[in-house]
């Protein structure tokens, strides 16, 4: 490709002076205590992944607790209520504060640098995103401290953890606290996808964009589709808990294998959630140690993808033991052995690298080796336990936590430690020390097979999980010993990389360690808070590598955008599949708002878990308050000129519609709520599967007037929106038409909320899911509402026109899209019960 | 062509296979709850056999423009939403359904 390599560029003469402070100034971290306002993706990033490491951190603290109760047979260092709560906070710890946000913090911390853009596109979501889950998740684990743990297993399966067998605030701390957590992942998610179709260099296609971008897009992309169904699955059992909405309740018409299947419709592609960017972070380091391009990119680009779609076919089979019929059991069985396929190809494909090139043996390239033995050998049993008979042997014993601890601690710690190891030097002024490296490495290695490959011999040996003690003389006390001594081992590895991280990590951005590996990609490239000092174009998959000069050109300006044109952050907008330019974004600077929000948001619902509504209400409002004032600022006054980014390259400055950022993540937001609501379509349908007998009959169901009626209505606030969508487009004001639709979409919600007056939540499963949809109906109404409001308001503030047009863009497609789900909502809970009544 | 109308290409194979996850599971569940365990061999049969044919042909189109990356990965994703389908529809043939 020498020929694109000549190609001429963009500006190749000479910078004026000061455009290099100018990107700095604006770009600077703020200082002091407004330091808590920074945004910047790299500061984000770094905070972000120290949260996590610190909650890996507790929840190992936790697993210790356990494994020296279980040292010695019939202990009685902690009691089994103790144990119950520990059991479930390292679980629930480590799967939901470590695993999921520390991958979305690597994201946040490299993906700008690696695509060439100066930041996220969303950077206040970010720190929103951030802010929320460290608040959230520290008032969570302090739960702990006053004996308000949750004590359920980390899926908290009910009829357990209803409120009769689990009283007290216990399993409200996690349905609350989890869920909003989960929102946070959510925000993180949309930033990430965003971010990678739409910031990325200049000629970096889909085909060339590294494979820990292709990772994390798919991560994402699965915390859009899976992560709805679990916060759906808490909200029920909240509303179980609260109000005696008997959704899980058998006795009413409830079946608790409904939480079983939304639980697993969401946790079995957690696993994959966890560890696709693990293996894109493996993919990145792979090639750069063996000073090779990864062999058969293409085949690992669709293995990953293929891996993430498998996997959300697979959720029974954590339930192979519930009773399912067995041609069901053997659709997920098959589902599950074919999904090793795709993950097989990935290991031959770093196998393949690795004895193509002179591999370096430096410390990430001991974690790689590590993890593909355990990750190996975790997949060897979970194919076992794919296995319907074996898993009956299995379930519920040691075996399964062996299996459980191998696939994530291969699949997704080693690999981190790698990474952390492998872009230490990209945000550190010093690497690691690759001797203490060494030790590390050893540890954990020794340590996590001492502690777990002995699991397997337990559980075969018959000792369940969650047993707070056992007798001696089964044969058990030996292993279990060995395995405590393992779990201390590994703790002394943490500790010493602790120690390392200490004495080497001086955050900077400006003059990082660097380069040191030798790598191919863009993250490498000299730069500031900025990220780079101009944006490189890409015409190959190891730019640093298939480029010579490029960190020099782009160091002195010679690409694109090597300045700020606009006096302000900012960032190009790519197109999604051939990264040509389009748009220069311009970005927010810090401010409070994101913060208080963040704080706000994660207080009320907290307090709402120890029912302290009031307080909890006045919260809310400061947070709604909060993010009002965000996003107030959003969508600033459009630039009557194009702005020159260099090679004759003219970007408009201002964009609405489909090439506005603003309209990808709408867009991903509505995705997010379709999949929410599909899985309320599944819980009504599963419910009248399991107990139809609680359904009324024709007869007995609201008059048909009603959801005409409603539908009626409804259809015309959505006519009203797009009535003012032409006014807006003629330059008159929209005002009018939109106050119309929101009083039409008021009354035909109404409409659907009386007609169901006459039912019961609390009387059968089938009140209750009736009124799951006219609650969620009415949150849906009540969002698009909002927008349409803040619509009206910014046209009183003079702040929307025919141009400046984003905020109403939001509200319209929202809008429409609200519209087309309730009208599905009353064609489930008017029309099915008609069609199915005998 | 807009990028709408590729991602559709991209993730046909994946609908696919995702409707007929959906059909079968779905489905089967439905007729066994209710009594209709002869249905379950037709509609799992049927839905397999339609819905590999279909991601077969996907697949076969996708292949021929396959210098073009977008389209490449279109036409393995069918291809392994082929393997899937026939892989999950197979069981069918063994097993007896709703036991
Ligand atoms: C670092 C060393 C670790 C040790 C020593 C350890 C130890 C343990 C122990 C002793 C149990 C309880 C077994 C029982 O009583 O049933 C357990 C459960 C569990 N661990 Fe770990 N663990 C470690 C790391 C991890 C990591 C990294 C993850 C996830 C990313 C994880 C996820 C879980 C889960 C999900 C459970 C099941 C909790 C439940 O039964 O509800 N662990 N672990
Ligand atoms: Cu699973």
């Amino acid at each position: 490709m020498s020929d694109e390599r000549a190609l001429p560029l963009p500006n190749p003469g000479p910078r004026p002076a000061g455009e290099v402070e100018e990107l700095r100034r604006i770009w600077a971290a703020p200082k002091g205590l407004r330091f808590l306002t920074v945004i910047n993706n790299n500061y984000i990033g770094v905070l972000y992944v120290g949260a996590a490491f610190l909650f890996f951190v507790l929840a190992g603290i936790l697993a210790l607790m356990m494994r020296t109760q279980l040292a010695v047979a019939e202990n009685d260092l902690v009691g089994p209520t103790l144990y119950n709560r520990l059991f479930t906070m390292h679980g629930t710890v480590m799967m939901f504060l470590f695993a999921v946000p520390v991958v979305e913090a690597m994201g946040v911390l490299l993906l700008p640098n690696m695509l060439g853009a100066r930041d996220l596109p969303f950077p206040r979501l970010s720190a929103y995103a951030f802010w929320a889950y460290f608040i959230g998740g520290t008032v969570f684990f302090a739960s702990l401290f006053v004996g308000w743990a949750p004590a359920g297993g980390w899926f908290m399966n009910p009829p357990l953890t209803t409120e009769y067998f689990s009283p007290g605030f216990n399993e409200d701390f996690w349905l609350l606290g989890i869920g909003f957590i989960e929102i946070s992942a959510i925000a993180g998610a949309i930033e990430i996808i965003v971010g990678v179709l739409r910031t990325r260099a200049p000629g970096m296609t889909l085909a060339r964009m590294p494979l820990f971008a292709w990772a994390m897009l798919v991560f994402a992309v699965m915390i859009i589709l899976a992560f709805p169904a679990v916060i759906l699955a808490t909200a029920l059992l909240e509303l179980e808990r609260a109000f005696h909405w008997p959704f899980f309740t058998a006795e009413a018409g409830g079946d608790p294998l409904l939480w079983q299947h939304l639980f697993w419709f969401f946790g079995h592609p957690e696993v994959y959630v966890i560890f696709l960017p693990a293996a894109g972070m493996v993919s990145m380091i792979v090639p750069t140690m063996a000073g090779q391009p990864l062999a058969a990119q293409r085949l690992v680009i669709l293995a990953l993808v293929a891996t993430a779609f498998l996997s959300f076919g697979l959720w029974v089979h954590h339930m192979f033991a519930t009773g399912i019929p067995g041609i069901s059991l053997a659709f997920f069985e098959a589902a599950s052995m074919a999904v090793a396929i795709p993950s097989g190809i990935q290991v031959f494909a770093w196998i393949a690298t690795f004895a193509r090139g002179r591999v370096r043996l430096a410390v990430p390239t001991l974690f790689v080796l590590g993890f593909l033995f355990i990750f190996v050998l975790g997949g060897l049993t979970g194919v076992m336990v794919a296995a319907i008979p074996f898993d009956w042997q299995a379930h519920d014993t040691y075996f399964v936590v062996a299996h459980l601890h191998y696939v994530l601690i291969g699949g997704m710690v080693f690999p981190l430690f790698a990474a952390f190891y492998y872009w230490m030097p990209y945000t550190s002024r010093f690497p690691l020390s690759e001797r203490v490296g060494r030790w590390v490495f050893g540890l954990l290695f020794a340590g996590a097979n001492l502690t777990f490959f002995p699991m397997h011999v337990l559980g075969l040996a018959g000792m369940p999980r969650r047993v707070y003690t056992y007798q001696s003389g089964l044969g058990w006390d030996a292993i279990n010993l060995a395995s405590t001594a393992g779990a201390f081992v590994i703790a002394a590895g943490v500790l010493l990389f602790l120690v390392d991280v200490a004495r080497r990590f001086r955050m900077s951005a400006e003059d990082n360690a660097g380069d040191v590996w030798g790598a191919g990609t863009l993250e490498w490239l000299p730069g500031g808070n900025y990220s780079n000092r101009s944006i490189p174009v890409v015409t190959g998959r190891y730019p640093l590598w298939e480029q010579p000069g490029l960190a020099k050109d782009v160091e002195e300006g010679r690409y694109y955008l090597p300045n700020a044109p606009t006096g302000t952050r900012e960032t190009i907008l790519t197109s999604p599949l051939e990264a040509t330019p389009q748009v220069l974004m311009r970005m927010p600077v810090p401010g409070w708002a994101p913060q208080v929000a963040a704080f706000f948001t994660a207080a009320f619902f907290m307090l709402l878990t120890v029912k302290l509504v009031w307080l909890a209400a006045a919260c809310g409002l400061v947070a709604v308050g909060a993010l009002l004032h965000w996003g107030w600022s959003l969508d600033p006054p459009p630039l009557p000129d194009a702005v020159d980014i260099g090679g004759g390259i003219r970007l408009p400055a201002y964009a609405s519609g489909p090439t506005s950022q603003a309209w990808w993540a709408m867009a991903i937001l509505m995705l997010t709520a379709a999949s929410l609501y599909a899985c309320a379509i599944f819980s009504y349908l599963y419910l009248w599967l399991v107990a139809p007998g609680t359904w009324p009959d024709a007869s007995a169901l609201p008059r048909s007037s009603y959801p005409v009626v409603s539908a009626v209505l409804l259809v015309a606030s959505s006519a009203a929106f797009g009535s003012a969508n032409g006014s807006l487009a003629r330059g008159a004001t929209p005002a009018p038409a939109i106050a119309a639709a929101i009083v039409l979409a008021l009354a035909g919600f109404g409409t659907e909320f009386a007609s169901h007056l006459a039912v019961d939540p609390r009387a059968s499963a089938y009140g209750a899911v009736v009124h799951l949809f006219v609650l969620l109906g009415g949150f849906f109404v009540a969002v698009a509402v909002v927008l349409a409001a803040f619509a009206m308001a910014r046209r009183l503030a003079g702040k929307l026109d025919r141009v400046r047009r984003v905020t109403f863009d939001n509200a319209r497609i929202f809008w429409h899209y609200v519209v087309a789900q309730s009208l599905v909502g009353l064609l489930l809970l008017h029309g099915f019960p008609r069609l199915a009544a005998p | 062509m807009g990028s709408g109308l590729h991602a559709l290409r991209i993730a046909a194979g994946i609908v696919l296979w995702a409707v007929h996850f959906a059909l079968v599971y779905g489905s089967t569940a439905f007729a066994c709850a209710r009594g209709a365990a002869a249905a379950v061999p037709w509609i799992i049969g049927s839905a397999t056999v339609v819905a590999a044919l279909l991601a077969a042909a996907i697949a076969a189109v996708e292949w021929r423009r396959r210098e073009a990356f977008e389209s490449w990965l279109a036409s393995g994703l069918a291809a392994v939403a082929f393997f899937a389908i026939v892989f999950e529809g197979v069981p069918v043939l063994f097993l007896a359904p709703c036991a």
